[in-house]
């Protein structure tokens, strides 16, 4: 376990190396929170709440989803289908170390690095610029963290799935594009699934992708407590155990099948 | 002249028949981008329908302005193919190819891709479009489509200017492309609604620094007949052709700037 963790520290400190780049992402995040923020000020004008939420709650929404965009990988991640790629596979794999668990650790560095140094200051920029809400209680502030901690393992167990698809075919971004932005959507990062019609809402609730965004934000402004809270939960929970089953199923299969690219 | 244009097409040429090489991929890539983009869509009907309008803008409205912003945009993403890597061509010391050529390097770069997955993009704005004509059914005379025509071009020539302008920077600070999107991608979603939701100073930026909403939200006021909320002058909306040629010369100078400052990364 502790060489995961040394991965883990590892990949936090790789991504330490980018200042100027994270300066210019958390510049990009205020802009576009920015426009949602004016765009829900717009609509609801004249109007108290819509959905469960009222017009502070809906700019706390953006504020929380732009700071946990990059932590929850919400615009995918291509290292993995790199490294397959590129061939860098076939050294990962000879390493006396287990593949999936190897890239969870590459990947939870990376979240953490994100979450703290992308969502803390986009976050309390947030918090003053567009006056978003504090967490409703305690109690929603704790729950808030675990279901950022549920987020993390979704999105890294769903997501091993669509990238591990490039051993098969050489080009995997096509099908990794398309995947990332259905799970943009699902997960709430464009619009709130509160705003969706009640029967697709319902759908979307079922779907592995709350837990990246709509969730936290709903426990964070107080909106999912109590059994409500444990059942979503529960949802969530028994999607990350199908993934990972799933993906490292499909872990066994591809690595008897591999073709190494290059030399 | 002539044989410049017969060039360009030459080599646009090249680029299709390099891109059908991978069909599968293309027809993967172009789907691809059509569902994603569809999907800012869908989230604009999702929102409208629940909300019924914005600021005095009905779904159609915002439909139209969704629609024309789009289809502007991915006229010029399509050109400006070339300019999507240049942060890497700086690095890698790629740009020095172009400079030996006996070209002129924005013409190089104009024909360096021709990216048809944009296509994806480009369809998707279509639909928006014609969902909103369909539900607002203007009546429209010669004038007002030419007007459309020429917004639209004048639209796509800004955001080859941003486009240009961003990767101009990369001589300097290849590290800076990403805050290109916040003008590119970030224009582009921001005059998806009509600017008046918007503060002062973000109007103003994209007004006078980036002239963003002279090339679709006024153009867009005179086509759906809507009362300009700013009181400017009745000619503002025939301002766009002429801000769009002044922003892409702008472009052009700055780029040429960049060139002479052009250092190898050597070998």
């Amino acid at each position: 376990m502790r060489v995961y963790l040394a991965i883990a520290v590892k990949s936090f400190q790789k991504h330490l190396t980018y200042r100027a780049a994270n300066l210019a992402g958390i510049i990009t995040n205020m802009f576009f929170g920015a426009v949602y923020v004016f765009v829900y000020v717009a609509l609801f004008e004249g109007r108290t709440t819509v959905g469960g939420l009222d017009v502070r709650d809906a700019v706390t929404y953006v504020v929380l989803t732009q700071a946990l965009l990059m932590a929850m990988s919400a615009f995918g991640n291509r290292e993995l289908s790199e490294s397959i790629m590129k061939g860098q596979i076939a050294a990962d794999l000879s390493r006396p170390l287990d593949f999936y668990l190897y890239w969870a650790a590459i990947d939870l560095g990376r979240a953490v690095y994100y979450l703290i140094f992308r969502g803390i200051p986009t976050f309390v920029i947030g918090l003053i610029l567009f006056r978003a809400r504090l967490p409703a209680s305690p109690n929603a502030a704790l729950a808030f963290a675990a279901c950022l901690a549920t987020g993390i393992v979704m999105s890294y167990a769903f997501r091993f799935i669509p990238n591990s698809l490039a051993f098969w075919t050489t080009d995997a971004r096509g099908i990794n594009y398309l995947v990332n932005t259905v799970i943009l959507f699902f997960s709430g990062f464009i619009v709130p699934i509160n705003f969706f019609p009640p029967v697709l809402r319902g759908l979307v609730l079922l779907l592995p992708f709350s837990a990246l965004a709509n969730l936290p934000v709903n426990v964070y402004l107080g909106n999912v407590t109590g059994p409500e809270l444990a059942q979503a939960l529960a949802v969530q929970t028994a999607w990350i155990i199908a993934l990972v089953i799933g993906g490292r199923a499909l872990l066994r299969r591809l690595v008897t099948r591999l073709t190494v690219q290059g030399g | 002249m002539r044989a410049m244009l017969r060039l360009y097409f030459r080599l646009i040429g090249a680029q299709i028949r390099s891109e059908m090489q991978y069909r599968a991929s293309l027809v993967a890539e172009t789907v691809g981008a059509f569902v994603i983009t569809a999907l800012d869509f869908v989230a604009i009907v999702i929102l409208l329908g629940r909300f019924q309008e914005i600021d005095g803008w009905t779904l159609a409205e915002v439909a139209f302005l969704y629609g024309v912003s789009t289809i502007s945009f991915s006229i010029a993403e399509l050109n400006a193919g070339g300019y999507d890597y240049f942060d890497r061509m700086v690095v890698r010391g790629d740009f020095d190819r172009l400079l030996i050529r006996p070209l002129g390097t924005v013409f190089q770069m104009l024909t360096e891709a021709w990216p048809l997955r944009r296509f994806g993009r480009l369809a998707q704005g279509v639909i928006a479009f014609g969902f909103a004509m369909t539900l607002l059914r203007p009546e429209w005379d010669a004038f007002h489509w030419a007007f459309l025509a020429i917004t639209i071009c004048g639209g796509a020539l800004l955001f080859f200017a941003i486009f240009v302008i961003g990767s101009a920077a990369c001589f300097w600070s290849p590290q800076t492309a990403e805050l290109t999107n916040v003008f590119s991608y970030g224009g582009q979603f921001m005059t998806s609604y009509p600017m008046s939701i918007y503060e002062r100073w973000m109007r103003a930026f994209f007004t006078f620094v980036i002239p963003m909403a002279f090339i679709n939200y006024y153009p867009s006021l005179y086509l759906l007949d809507k009362p300009d909320p700013f009181g400017l002058p009745a000619w503002t909306p025939f301002l766009a052709p002429f801000v769009a040629v002044f922003a892409f010369l702008g472009a052009l100078a700055v780029w040429r700037f960049g060139v002479s400052h052009y250092q190898s990364t050597g070998n």
